[in-house]
């Protein structure tokens, strides 16, 4: 593409035009800036040469533009050569920014994103222009063709620009050039089965995918022919255009579908609206010129402007005044939906959408259980000659008791002769207790050997604990809450500071008034130029700077003059004319919003981190807990194991002697 | 959650339904299920981590795929589900980690079942649907039985549920891949799983723009395979 840029190309007429930037690209070709001095106008350089025919066709386009058609789409004004009498290589149309393609504004994710300030207001007006473009394309005998969700761009003034043009469908000399391309879920029934588009298009198909984006915009983004269906096969959109299921139709419960849930259909338009999408979906709409055309939409949706109405539980909501109650009141109550922002919401989140997927994160709940406790497994069985040593060990401790018992009964029956012989009895008995002997050994071994896997144990539990354990994820969870709670307090103030500037909204706009009335016009015939510029060097310049106590701080008043300036102020008061509908100044909700912004914005920022963050750990929790068990449950079975093992040495001779028995009465116990 | 109870929510809403409300676009639902057996360890894990990473990006960057296209990832080795059928806007990084066997039987069909649960979600909520892809990208063999597996693909396939294809990676065994897909299966060149997530993005993109109904229009998947 480089050699494009650098080269100059040629319009009709040969004058040089050189590119810039390129600011777009699609499957065709590319669309660039223009050097000046030409502004507001771009290129497009097709990818591969181009047939006759399409050179032709474009040459035509060129020909018939006008400045209707100019003003809503970006029609070709001129086509280029890359040299003079060459081919036809691209074509000049105007520039189109900061425009949005139609699937932006319909869908409402998206919607309240680009355009926060879009009501169902702006949604119909959207409507409205969208059908006055395709009013003036079929005015002048064009087909648009491809109609579709990302060649209609719409900016925040709900101004409708047609895209793509290159593809519309043109007729010249009594020959047609064809639109080649179409997208199914805006192609109309009678021509959805065809295998190609080379074929002879109707302003009635173009007035199918009027209808149906229309549809769109109205009714936040539901296709028209998605519903819940009954049958059992799948049902794409083009099988459903191809079989008339419109969802929201009188006659839908003959074609086995129905409106899907959280959605509003045709009840809250007025009927003549209603009516018109029922004409252009319905099997008669396919018959020539069966369907609504533009001007028709056109009308429907002036009747509808004029009759809109705020509702008044809350103010972004515009609707149909022929209805009964406010309909999106309803709908995003039984649905959880929001479905406008105000412009003067101080944050573009949904905390109610963000905290549900606060709470769609599975918390990990409490650590599973794994101890040694739940291991019972016998000691590793002794060798024979410790079980002999031991043996001997309990016959030579059975022995020292029973010296020391004898020995006692002699000592309290005031038996004892010689006390000297305490001596040789206490060797006799600590030698029995303390020989060390086979078992001796062996206990050490098993003793050591149980201290090292404890130490080994509590370092995995602790990792266990700290790794699976949930308390990082109620940690984070009940920061959430923290942060959730600050925000919505932070919310509340700034709500708060709107009521109330709503209550005292007639003293300001009364003050604002006041503030226009300029002393410079006060007639009154005492106060002359000097006395007025006298004042304004008071700071007394308009109505609403006259006060008593004002005045009272000018020297060179009487009281005479005094009370012909509250007079004067009086009659401009009486003049002031309070209009509800006008609602709270922009200026002021800015100020509310300047002081209130800067306060949510980190709060709200730490609030959408911390959902992947939670989510983040709830994962590592989970996947730790299945990586790590293993490794812990080994532990804890070894310890387990090595404690069973010590125990053999700690318990009594008698315990012993009970265990032993139970060893042969649940062999499998002990078994190994 | 017991602690949970001292938050008060305005009303409890399920998820789902408000998703859909918000975004009522048709969905172009897509499954991969990746083999994260021990063998993939190393260079392989992690060179699928980042395709899969990027996939996401590239989607993310599409402002109607964004809205149309679901993924929903199972991992297998063992089987475990990474993501259920979401829009990537709600992306979360897999960080899979190659440890276990490869019961890809098993996978198959809880993917098919995966599959199923959403479409009953879509019909009830009145969302419209293209054919859903599968994605099956392993580098070996099934260590499970598969032949209950290939015989549902068989089905799906013929009832046009869904679409199923297999990519096959170093030293997968691809004989048994041509028994368990209709589709012919495809060996990935070497490790180029950003080039076929590249690819994959590209059509699913392509698919969501110009809803291919009955047919299934894919690039020629060109730049990664071993054809
Ligand atoms: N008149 C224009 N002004 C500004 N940008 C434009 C204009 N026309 C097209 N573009 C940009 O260029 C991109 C490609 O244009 P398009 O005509 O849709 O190409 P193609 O028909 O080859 O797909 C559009 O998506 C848009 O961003």
């Amino acid at each position: 593409m480089a050699a494009v840029l650098l080269t100059p190309l040629f319009d009709s007429c040969g004058a040089r035009i050189c590119l810039g930037r390129k600011i777009g690209s699609g499957g065709e070709g590319d669309v660039y800036e223009i050097l000046s001095p030409h502004s507001n106008i771009v290129a497009k350089i097709y990818h591969k040469p181009l047939s006759a025919d399409k050179q032709e066709k474009l040459l035509l386009m060129a020909r018939g533009c006008n400045d209707e058609l100019k003003g809503i789409s970006a029609w070709p004004t001129d086509v280029l050569h890359a040299r003079e009498g060459g081919p036809v290589i691209g074509f000049l149309m105007p520039e189109i920014a900061d425009y949005e393609p139609v699937h932006k504004v319909y869908g409402p994710t998206q919607r309240k994103e680009i355009f926060p300030h879009a009501d169902w207001r702006f949604l119909v007006r959207t409507a409205k222009n969208l059908a006055a473009a395709f009013y003036v394309i079929h005015k002048f005998g064009y087909v648009i063709g491809d109609v579709n969700e990302g060649n209609i761009l719409v900016n925040d003034q709900a101004c409708v620009r047609l895209i793509d043009c290159d593809s519309f469908q043109v007729r010249a000399n009594n020959r047609l050039y064809y639109c080649e391309v179409g997208v199914a879920q805006f192609t109309p029934p009678e021509i959805q089965k065809s295998k190609d588009f080379k074929m002879e298009r109707t302003a009635n198909h173009d007035n199918f995918g009027l209808a149906i984006l229309i549809f769109q915009l109205l009714f936040f983004g539901r296709h028209p022919y998605s519903g819940v269906y009954t049958g059992k096969e799948d049902m794409p959109i083009e099988k459903a255009i191809a079989e008339f299921r419109f969802a929201y139709g009188k006659n839908s419960p003959a074609k086995s579908i129905a409106p899907p849930p959280n959605s509003v259909g045709l009840s809250v338009v007025p009927s003549q609206v209603a009516g018109l999408f029922e004409r252009a979906f319905a099997e008669t709409g396919a018959r020539s010129a069966g369907r609504p055309v533009a001007g028709d939409w056109w009308e429907a949706f002036e009747f509808l402007e004029k009759r809109l109405r705020r509702c008044s539980a809350d103010s972004v909501h515009s609707y149909y005044s022929g209805l009964a109650a406010c309909p999106w009141c309803r709908l995003e109550e039984s649905s959880g939906l929001l479905l406008f922002l105000s412009a003067d919401r101080i944050t573009k989140i949904d905390l109610r959408r963000e905290w549900q997927k606060v709470e769609a994160i599975n918390p990990p709940g409490p650590l599973p259980h794994i101890s040694p406790g739940t291991f019972s497994p016998g000691p590793v069985p002794l060798a024979p000659d410790i079980v002999r040593s031991l043996e001997f060990r309990k016959i030579r401790q059975i022995a020292g008791m029973a010296i020391l018992a004898g020995y006692a009964v002699i000592v309290l029956g005031d038996m004892l002769t010689d006390y000297l012989t305490v001596l040789p009895v206490a060797i006799v008995v600590a030698a029995l207790f303390l020989y060390p002997g086979e078992a001796a050994r062996e206990e050490r071994r098993r003793r050591t050997n149980l201290d090292s896997i404890r130490y080994l144990w509590d370092l995995w539990n602790k990792k266990w604990i700290a790794e699976a354990g949930d308390s990082a994820f109620l940690l984070q969870l009940n920061h959430m809450r923290d942060l959730k709670w600050k925000y919505e307090s932070i919310e509340r103030g700034y709500r708060n500071g709107l009521l109330s500037l709503e209550r005292t909204i007639k003293d300001r706009q009364q003050k604002k008034f006041l503030e226009r009335c300029s002393i410079d016009n006060c007639t009154v015939s005492r106060i002359g130029v000097g006395l007025k510029n006298t004042l304004k060097s008071a700071g007394i310049g308009t109505a609403a700077d006259i006060t008593q106590k004002k005045l009272h701080g000018v020297p060179q008043l009487d009281n005479t003059l005094t009370n012909d300036l509250l007079a004067w102020r009086d009659k401009m008061e009486s003049n002031f004319l309070f209009d509800p509908t006008k609602g709270i100044e922009r200026s002021d909700i800015h100020a509310l919003i300047h002081k209130y912004q800067p306060l949510i914005k980190p709060v709200e920022r730490d609030l959408l981190q911390g959902i992947p963050k939670l989510q983040r750990i709830q994962e590592d929790i989970l996947k730790k807990r299945i990586t790590l068990r293993p490794a812990v449950e080994k532990r804890a079975r070894e310890l387990a194991q090595a404690e069973a093992n010590f125990e053999v040495f700690r318990s009594t001779p008698e315990e012993l002697i009970k265990r032993e028995i139970q060893g042969i009465l649940h062999p499998r116990r002990f078994s190994r | 959650m017991s602690d949970n109870t001292h938050i008060t929510l305005p009303d409890q809403q399920p998820l789902g339904a408000v998703t859909f409300a918000e975004n009522p676009e048709p969905r172009c639902p897509c499954l991969l299920l990746l083999d994260t057996s021990g063998s993939m360890a190393g260079q392989p894990i992690a060179e699928l981590n980042e395709g899969i990473r990027e996939f996401y990006n590239e989607l993310q960057n599409d402002s109607l795929a964004i809205k149309r296209v679901e993924v929903a990832l199972l991992s297998f080795g063992p089987v475990r589900t990474i993501s259920e059928f979401n829009t990537a806007e709600s992306f979360f990084d897999p960080q899979l980690v190659a440890d276990g066997d490869t019961p890809m039987g098993e996978a198959i069909l809880k993917g098919i079942e995966m599959i199923k649960t959403r479409k009953e979600q879509y019909r009830a909520n009145g969302i419209s649907f293209y054919r859903p892809w599968i994605f099956l990208i392993t580098d070996g063999a099934p260590t499970d039985e598969w032949q209950h597996a290939a015989a549902m693909v068989r089905e799906g396939e013929s009832a046009k549920s869904f679409a199923f294809f297999a990519i096959g990676v170093q030293k997968a065994d691809m004989k048994i891949l041509t028994q368990i897909s209709v589709r012919q299966p495809v060996k990935l060149q070497g490790l180029k799983f950003r080039e076929f997530f590249q690819w994959l993005s590209n059509s699913m993109k392509s698919a969501s723009r110009s809803n291919p109904g009955d047919r299934i229009m894919l690039a020629p998947p060109l730049g990664w395979s071993e054809i």
